[in-house]
């Protein structure tokens, strides 16, 4: 079966912060746009299913911080990786989730981000993101 | 080099048509786990008497599986190694090895490998870990584990 591809990377424009402990979008800068992938699902939803990739570097800004990456399908947002940032130390946050039952059409995924309380991290210019989408057979 | 250009890439859209079937798992434990070998053994979900993170795909013949695995792991003391790997009940695979510095620089672990030679039938892979020389902990509410069969051409 043939499957489709999508993809977007990321080198942040510009310092993106964030303290929330509830999910907020990933942007690329502060205003800057959400990440994320548009992917045309084909299949039916028993022929094929969407597995969504996501990634992204930071750095925390004084203490630890867990940070907890979100796969976001338009309506719910997915626990999809995490991973414990210390003190200044740079760090790659990765994630994933099979959306499975997926009718056929058209689908947006973007990533979102939340983190441990009391704590800050920044998604910098040096630092980079990504979201890949892929449909495959069922 | 930094790969993307600045401010932001956006790559075209691209087709395959090597990809068959896939099968994932994503978990993020609540309980830490130290399995603390120097040779592979299963990472649980749950501590070490939980679940062995697994992912079960059926391949035909003449086909591989790539497989995708990833976790955030810690040392439990003094500079570690660990090694992620996946079985497919009989062989290991090496994916991956990093180096956790200390007990609070958390690292992912991450990699892929393309295993040949399977005959068709379906496979499970468990998520495997080792850490030659010290300990590593995957750790309850800082963790994930990230496991993807894929059947390719």
């Amino acid at each position: 079966m043939t499957i489709n591809v999508e993809n977007k990377n990321v080198a942040f424009a510009s310092s993106f912060t964030t303290s929330s402990t509830s999910y907020v979008d990933l942007l690329d800068g502060p205003g800057g746009a959400v990440i994320d992938v548009t992917i045309v699902k084909t299949g039916g939803a028993a022929d094929s299913n969407i597995l969504v990739q996501c990634g992204a570097c930071c750095v925390q800004n004084a203490t630890t911080a867990v940070v907890t990456l979100g796969i976001h399908d338009g309506t719910t947002t997915f626990d999809a990786g995490r991973a414990e940032n210390y003190q200044t130390a740079y760090g790659l946050i990765l994630g994933a989730k099979l959306f499975t039952g997926l009718a056929a059409g058209s689908y947006t995924f973007k990533i979102r981000v939340k983190l441990s309380a009391g704590n800050q991290v920044n998604f910098n210019a040096n630092h980079s993101g990504f979201i890949t989408a892929m449909e495959v057979a069922a | 080099m930094f790969p993307f250009p600045s401010p932001m890439l956006l790559s075209a859209p691209s087709a395959a048509s090597t990809f068959d079937k896939l099968s994932s798992i994503t978990v993020l434990p609540t309980v830490t786990h130290t399995p603390g070998s120097a040779s592979y053994v299963a990472l649980k979900d749950g501590g070490s008497g939980g679940t062995p993170i697994t992912v079960t795909i059926t391949k035909a013949a003449g086909t591989s599986i790539l497989i995708m695995a990833s976790a955030s792991i810690a040392s439990t003391g003094g500079i570690a190694n660990p090694m992620l790997g996946v079985n497919d009940g009989s062989t290991n695979y090496d994916i991956a090895e990093t180096q956790c510095d200390s007990t609070a620089l958390m690292r992912m672990l991450t990699g892929s490998r393309r295993i040949t030679g399977l005959a068709a039938g379906t496979y499970t892979f468990t998520l495997m870990l080792k850490v030659p020389g010290s300990n590593g902990s995957f750790v309850a509410n800082k963790s994930v584990a990230i496991l993807t069969a894929m059947e390719v051409a």
